[in-house]
């Protein structure tokens, strides 16, 4: 069987000066060993804030997060080899000239062996590129050297903010089979955010339906089109999605959960 | 004066060989942080410290006689570095931008610094030399401390530079990454005063920040990796404020003044060849 890696429990964020404001509200999701998880909301719906929280970058205000089966008391605790982050390409300031090997070594910052940098280059397919400068590679390898990075340390977790933002269908295709191989090959958990919902739905095992204090989560089996209506309140066309009518109204009932009212009056 | 007694003139009168050491070591210190500076996007916060630094100077003028360099310079650097502890914490990921908080923050200071050197210091101090530069003032105690401080510079950026890297690079995957990018934020703003504060003498609180900007443009526009980058800049800063600090005894020109518009004269003539080469 495999183990759980990361497990959310009732994760709620706001911020102080704002209480009353939910931003996200009762989370509650794991992820195991060599499972990908997608997050998927609109523009607003909490999922950065929430990538935040599981990487140690925010604390929650309420609920916990569990690492391998350990209570994580302090963010720190986050931090280190285990989690390999993925953050957006904007999000990287790239005014300094760093090559990819040099940019590769910062993902083990304390000591990264040459043998390691080119192995995990080659794991993404970037070998013979160690001294070109990160700014000149196109989108697509601007991705997997990010990917490399995050690998070098040799993580049980991947946590990729958009990665398919601004690649086109081939190179998200590839990026996306990659992150199975490596699920497959590593046991890597991997948790992806992204507005392409076609993409996780194809590349993910559980889906983390998300819209501010609205959320849904199960296996992608489970996800049906009038899920991701009432999350995104709008109509979709062209969603790769089983017809769901025929599933078992009872697995189903019992093992969706759409969140969007206040647990405690549930509760009563 | 000739253009070759303009150079012996350093070794001649020992206030202008004073003054060519301490520019020399400002120089080489501005040289290395500049592209920090501006690859982190500090040009603003340069120059928020730097302006902050007269309110240090006011008290410290009411308080010693200004001929006491090391004293001066203490409790300027102690009053500057409460000032920037605070702007530190204002731009240590926030969630609001702080630009405004420091642009109000740092002139109210030196308003204050202002107002105090008018009650208090009267003409026991200069305060005009401290913001644009006289090189004067400079004396030995000052020289050493612009060489203590090279030489804790050099170390302190060089021997960590992929963490200063990675952090300047990507903060928040460095943060994951497990590396303390809040002592590093620290560090960096302390360092800055510590170098703003001990070039108030040769440059002055207004005009350092062209020594602290301008090398590292020049670095990041030509150099090709980050040795080439912080190499060009110290190359530029030492000859620039070299050529800066000779062009303004042969003129009789303001030092301060001189050296920050020989570096941004030096750095469009390098722009126009650059553009000359690629049309050829």
């Amino acid at each position: 069987m495999q183990s759980q890696i990361l497990e959310a429990k009732k994760v709620c964020f706001y911020y102080p000066d704002a209480p009353d404001n939910l931003i996200l509200k009762d989370i509650s999701f794991y992820v195991s060993e060599g499972q990908a998880l997608g997050i998927l909301g609109p523009n607003g719906g909490g999922k950065t804030t929430l990538l935040k929280i599981l990487v140690g970058l925010m604390a929650p205000s309420n609920g916990t997060l569990e690492l391998k089966g350990k209570s994580v008391k302090n963010l720190k605790e986050l931090h280190g080899p285990k989690i390999g982050y993925v953050p957006q390409l904007a999000a990287l300031n790239t005014i300094l000239p760093v090559r990819i090997k040099d940019f590769v070594s910062f993902g083990k910052i304390n000591s990264v062996q040459k043998e390691q940098v080119t192995n995990v280059l080659e794991l993404v397919g970037l070998q013979g590129k160690e001294d070109k400068q990160f700014s000149e590679l196109s989108g697509g390898e601007k991705k997997r050297a990010q990917l490399a990075k995050a690998l070098v340390s040799g993580p049980f977790l991947l946590v990729l903010d958009e990665p398919t933002a601004g690649l086109d269908s081939i190179g998200q295709d590839q990026l996306l089979e990659l992150l199975a191989k490596l699920r497959a090959d590593f046991n890597t958990a991997v948790i992806i955010v992204d507005h392409n919902i076609n993409q996780i739905i194809k590349h993910c095992d559980k889906i983390l339906c998300l819209n501010k204090t609205s959320h849904w989560h199960e296996d992608k089996d489970y996800l049906t089109k009038s899920v991701l209506e009432s999350i995104y309140h709008c109509e979709f066309e062209h969603l790769l999605l089983h017809e769901k009518e025929s599933v078992d109204m009872d697995k189903k009932l019992h093992h969706h959960h759409f969140c969007d009212k206040d647990h405690d009056e549930e509760d009563h | 004066m000739s253009l070759i007694q303009g150079m012996t003139d350093f070794l001649h009168y020992d206030f202008l060989f004073l003054s060519l050491i301490g520019t020399l070591l400002l120089s080489l210190s501005c040289g290395l942080i500049s592209p920090l500076i501006i690859s982190k996007r500090y040009a603003f916060m340069g120059a928020a410290v730097s302006h902050s630094t007269i309110l240090g100077l006011s008290i410290a003028l009411s308080l010693i006689p200004a001929t006491d360099s090391i004293n001066i310079f203490l409790i300027t650097l102690a009053v500057t570095l409460v000032i920037v502890i605070f702007l530190a914490k204002a731009t240590f990921r926030q969630r609001l931008p702080s630009d405004s908080l420091i642009g109000i923050f740092f002139t109210g200071s030196m308003g204050l610094g202002v107002i105090i050197h008018s009650l208090f210091t009267g003409q026991k101090g200069d305060l005009m030399g401290y913001l644009f530069g006289n090189i004067l003032l400079l004396d030995k105690g000052d020289l050493l401390l612009s060489g203590l401080l090279l030489m804790l510079l050099i170390p302190i950026i060089l021997i960590p530079l992929k963490r200063w890297l990675y952090i300047i690079y990507d903060e928040e995957g460095a943060i994951v990454s497990g590396l303390s990018v809040k002592f590093f934020h620290y560090l960096f703003f302390i360092l800055l005063t510590f170098l703003i504060v001990s070039s108030l003498k040769i440059a002055g609180a207004v005009l350092v920040n062209t020594l602290l900007l301008v090398p590292g443009v020049f670095g990041l526009r030509f150099g090709k990796n980050i040795k080439e980058v912080i190499l060009l800049s110290i190359s530029f800063s030492t000859l620039g404020s070299l050529l800066g600090l000779y062009l303004a005894n042969l003129n009789n020109f303001p030092s301060g003044a001189t050296l920050a518009v020989v570096q941004l004269i030096l750095l469009l003539f390098s722009f126009a060849i650059e553009k000359l080469k690629r049309k050829a």
